[in-house]
Parts: structure tokens; C-alpha cells; sequence
């Protein structure tokens, strides 16, 4: 193949370092074809009905920034997802929703994030309600070491959900039930968590964050150590979960973002560049970059 | 930024999706000459009498179906397989549409060439008029035609929708053609065989025609990613 400048375009170096400082913003479109990170994100980074409002966020790891200003809503009852190439940001910034960060001692986040309107990096705010109401579930399936029935009795009972055993049992059932694990597990349900299938503690972790009655779930790459069954079953339970829930997933599958969610957020060397419906990012992305990410040109 | 096709198809980080995007490019471009050449030995068959142009036509059909038929399981397989995205799949998309549209060019080329084996065969007459049409609406065809298959490999919207006003002349000269014809059917009736005959040549170079526009208007699609498909040739906007 002959050498190409467009190849050079196509396929930019990705350093961990953020790029040095930008000129002032060129005209909008040509903006949209460079493989810059443009100063603004592309599309629209409002909701009109959000349960988030992010503005202004940045995230440093000690003297290293890792997000760059990231401006976005989160809509209710939605699936947004989070894609981009590894480093982008897109993790760090998922956990940013329910101060995972903050478990990180070095770790410092800017900005606001509202959730219904209240800043949760508010001093008085409590992290223990807080990631009650923004669950998270991870890549590996972590069960604890107890029964299926105890993994998911663990929040409602240290966040005193229940007042009884009958309600317990109850949150019990319906959690299993929303996680489409019920019927697989209901006649074991003393028997260890760590049991199961993979794909199967998978659901019981979303049993588990269901549980407290979150208003959201962070999801970071849920489905990456499953097969592909155990991943439809997964995709197909978002789908359903939205309708209770507002759901961010970080994914590296673009398919994936592509299958579940109704917006999509691409992240780059820690910016968010664009954002925007999910079938308008698939089909026809405004930015370079985001064109050359979902083409597979680099990542 | 778009000047050749091969943008759309360099780059990606798994190579062998570049060499298929290559191979289904190639195959469409060389479809596309072909058919070029198939109509404009169709229109030469016609108006110069070449049996051997018309012969050839009829023949090579049989390639031009090939192309479409390799073509749409070239694209089946880069569905299934590489999922594109973005430009990738507007490009695809776009592909197998433009194939339909070469391949259907090519029957209407083949009709054509059929009527001139016919009459140079059979010895008919020569009208003038009818020549006269013929020509100029072939030469129409085939420009338009080429130059909507060049926009595509060359990803060049601006001349696209050039192509694709173009139409608006054949289809002028179309109605034109068809109402002298009319006139010689009432004012000669002898002539009224090769009339009828002619009024299938041109309608077939106007079909011809909103072929090369359907192509024209795909690479809008991919460049600019707005489906134009039912949109007027003069409202599309150059740069919009």
C-alpha cells in the first residue's frame, strides 16, 4: 500500500500524556475533521430530563490529570454509555458518579456533579447513602462470600431497608427476580454466591445493587469476563432495568454501546469529545475521532 | 478533505478489513466501467449499426449479473464479519445500493442492444430524427453515468450532485424525443415499427439516467451522511 497522508491522520499516536495546550477554537467544522481534541465537546451535552448534571469535572491522579472539563447530563431512565480507547478517561469518570475516586488517596475531583439537583462532592454529603443511590457493578462478578440470599440481604439490612424478616425475604425475591435470576436460584438460595456461573454472579452483583433502590447503576465493562450468552442475558437485562433505573456502562465493545444504550459518550486522552444519540454516533459521528474510534482505525 | 475513496477504505487497525473494503471498492469501479462500456456500445449499435457492439452487449450481460452477484456476497460477508460503522457502513450501504442500480443499468443497456441486433438484422430503415435523438440522449446517459461512478470512487460530492442536476436535461430531452416521435407515428405512419421501438431506446437512456442519479445521490450519503435519496437534484445544496 502506498503511503498516504490520510493514513498519518487516521492513526495518531495515542501518548498517555494529555496534548499541549490548544489554539484558539478554528471553525467548527474543520474542528470536527481534525484529530484534535476539539475545546468543546461535540453534540448535545444536555438532557431534558437528567438525574445528573456533570460540569466542569476534572480529575487528577497526584499531579497527572486524567479527565479534562467534562460537561455532560445523565438522562433519567436512560442506558447512556461511555466508550473510547484505553486511558481515555471513560472509567475514571464513571466513578467519579459515586465517588469511587474517593477511595483513591490521590485522587482529586473538580468541578460539580449534581445528582437531582445536590452536589454530591459536598462535604456533608454521606458516600454510604450516596453509592446506595449510585450503585456500581464491576467488571469481575465479586460476590461475597455468603450465601445468594445474604449477598443480597447485605445492603437493605446495614442501610435498614427492612423492617422485618417477610420484607427482607421480599427485597430478596423482587432484587433476583428485576436481576433475571429468580428462577435459576430460587431453590438454593443458602447455597454460596461464589457458586454460580460466571455470567450468574454477575446478575446476582446487579441483584445485589438492586436491592437498595438505587436511582443509578454504574456498570464498568459488566460483561467482559462473560461469554457470549451470559452477555445477551446481561444486555438484555439493562434493557429491562431501565425502565426503574438510569444505567452508565463503560464498555470496550462498541457493539455493545452500540446494542444497549440510547446515548453514547466518546471519551479521548481524557476528554469527552463527543456525545450524542446513539444511533447518530454509530452512523454518523460528527468528530474524526469518533469516526476513527467506532471504524476501528486505532484503540 | 475527500478526494478518493480509498479514505474510507485505508486505516483500520485490523488490515484485512482494509483489503476487503479495497476488493468491494475495485469491484464496484470495475462494474461500473463495464457498464459504462455496455452502454455506450448499446448506443453505438443503434445508431452505427455495429452488429459486433450489439452482439458484444447481449453477451457480457452475463458479466455485469456476475459483478452484482459477487458483489452483494462480498458485502454480506464484510456485514457479518467486521460489523462497520460510521463511514465504513454508510459506504456499504451506499455499495450495494449503487450495485443494484449498475446492474439495472446494464439490463437497460442489454435492451437497447437488443433492439439494434434486431433491426440491423431484420434491415430497417434508418430515420434521421430518431438517430439524431438517440445520439444526443446516449451521449447524455453515458456522461452522467460516468461521472456519477467517478464522484463515488473519487468521493466527491460536489460533482455527484452535478451528475445528479444533470438528469433534469435527459429527462427534458426524453419528453422532447417522445412527442417528435409522436408526431412522426401520426405524420408517417410506415415509420410506426421503428418509432415504437425507439421510444423503448430513449426511455431506456432516461432510466439510465435516475440510475446514475441514485448513484450520484449515495455519495452525498457517505461523504456528507444525509440520505438525499428523495430530495430534488436542484435543492441539494453544494455545500450543505
Amino acid at each position: 500500500m502506498e503511503a498516504n497522508p490520510m493514513t498519518q491522520d487516521i492513526r495518531p499516536e495515542i501518548t498517555p500524556e494529555p496534548p499541549a495546550p490548544r489554539e484558539a477554537a478554528s471553525a467548527a467544522m474543520s474542528e470536527a475533521r481534525s484529530a484534535e481534541v476539539p475545546d468543546t465537546t461535540f453534540g448535545v451535552i444536555e438532557h431534558p430530563d437528567p438525574i445528573i448534571n456533570c460540569r466542569d469535572v476534572n480529575v487528577f491522579y497526584g499531579d497527572k490529570q486524567a479527565v479534562f472539563d467534562v460537561n455532560l447530563d445523565i438522562g433519567r431512565h436512560q442506558v447512556i454509555s461511555m466508550i473510547g480507547p484505553s486511558g481515555c478517561g471513560k472509567s475514571t469518570f464513571l466513578r467519579c458518579l459515586n465517588r469511587m475516586n474517593d477511595t483513591i488517596d490521590i485522587a482529586r475531583v473538580t468541578g460539580t456533579i449534581e445528582l437531582d439537583g445536590q452536589n454530591i462532592y459536598d462535604p456533608k454529603i454521606d458516600v454510604v447513602p450516596l453509592r446506595a443511590r449510585v450503585g456500581m457493578v464491576f467488571q469481575k462478578p465479586n460476590p461475597f462470600p455468603k450465601s445468594i440470599y445474604d449477598n443480597v440481604a447485605y445492603g437493605p439490612r446495614i442501610h435498614g431497608l427492612a423492617k422485618d424478616k417477610v420484607e427482607l425475604d421480599e427485597i430478596v425475591r423482587t432484587s433476583l427476580e428485576r436481576a433475571g435470576l429468580l428462577g435459576e436460584v430460587k431453590d438454593r438460595l443458602d447455597q454460596p454466591g461464589t457458586g454460580l456461573s460466571g455470567g450468574q454472579q454477575q446478575r446476582l452483583c446487579i441483584a445485589r445493587a438492586i436491592a437498595v433502590s438505587p436511582d443509578v447503576i454504574l456498570m464498568d465493562e459488566p460483561c467482559s469476563a462473560l461469554d457470549p450468552i451470559a452477555t445477551a442475558k446481561i444486555e438484555d437485562l439493562i434493557d429491562e432495568l431501565r425502565e426503574n433505573y438510569t444505567i452508565c456502562i463503560v464498555t470496550h465493545s462498541m457493539q455493545q454501546a452500540a446494542r444497549v444504550s440510547q446515548r453514547t459518550a466518546y471519551f479521548h486522552l481524557g476528554y469527552l469529545v463527543e456525545v450524542g444519540e446513539t444511533d447518530k454516533i454509530f452512523t454518523n459521528p460528527t468528530h474524526k475521532l469518533t469516526e476513527d474510534y467506532i471504524t476501528g482505525r486505532f484503540g | 478533505m475527500s478526494d478518493h475513496m480509498t479514505q474510507y477504505t485505508e486505516g483500520h487497525t485490523v488490515r484485512a478489513f482494509d483489503a476487503e473494503l479495497e476488493q468491494l471498492r475495485t469491484l464496484v469501479l470495475q462494474m461500473g466501467g463495464l457498464v459504462i462500456d455496455q452502454l455506450q456500445r448499446a448506443v453505438n449499435a443503434i445508431r452505427k449499426r455495429d452488429i459486433g457492439s450489439a452482439k458484444l452487449v447481449v453477451e457480457r450481460e452475463a458479466t455485469v449479473n456476475q459483478y452484482d452477484i459477487d458483489g452483494e456476497e462480498l458485502i454480506f460477508n464484510l456485514l457479518a464479519k467486521r460489523q462497520p460503522m460510521g463511514a465504513d457502513l454508510r459506504m456499504i450501504i451506499s455499495y450495494i445500493r449503487a450495485i443494484t442500480d449498475l446492474e439495472r443499468c446494464g439490463d437497460e443497456a442489454k435492451k437497447i442492444a437488443k433492439i439494434a441486433r434486431r433491426h440491423i438484422e431484420d434491415g430497417a430503415e434508418i430515420d434521421a430524427d430518431f438517430d439524431e435523438s438517440t445520439e444526443s440522449m446516449g451521449e447524455l446517459a453515458v456522461e452522467i453515468l460516468r461521472t456519477a461512478v467517478e464522484a463515488l470512487d473519487n468521493a466527491d460530492a460536489e460533482n455527484a450532485i452535478q451528475a445528479a442536476k444533470e438528469d433534469a436535461r435527459l429527462d427534458a430531452e426524453y419528453k422532447r424525443s417522445v412527442r417528435s416521435i409522436h408526431d412522426a407515428m401520426i405524420s408517417q405512419p410506415a415509420l410506426v415499427d421503428v418509432a415504437a421501438d425507439h421510444v423503448v431506446v430513449i426511455k431506456a437512456l432516461e432510466r439510465i439516467g435516475d440510475h446514475a442519479k441514485n448513484i450520484a445521490k449515495y455519495v452525498v450519503f457517505i461523504v456528507q451522511g444525509k440520505d438525499v435519496r428523495h430530495v430534488k437534484a436542484k435543492a441539494l445544496d453544494r455545500d450543505a
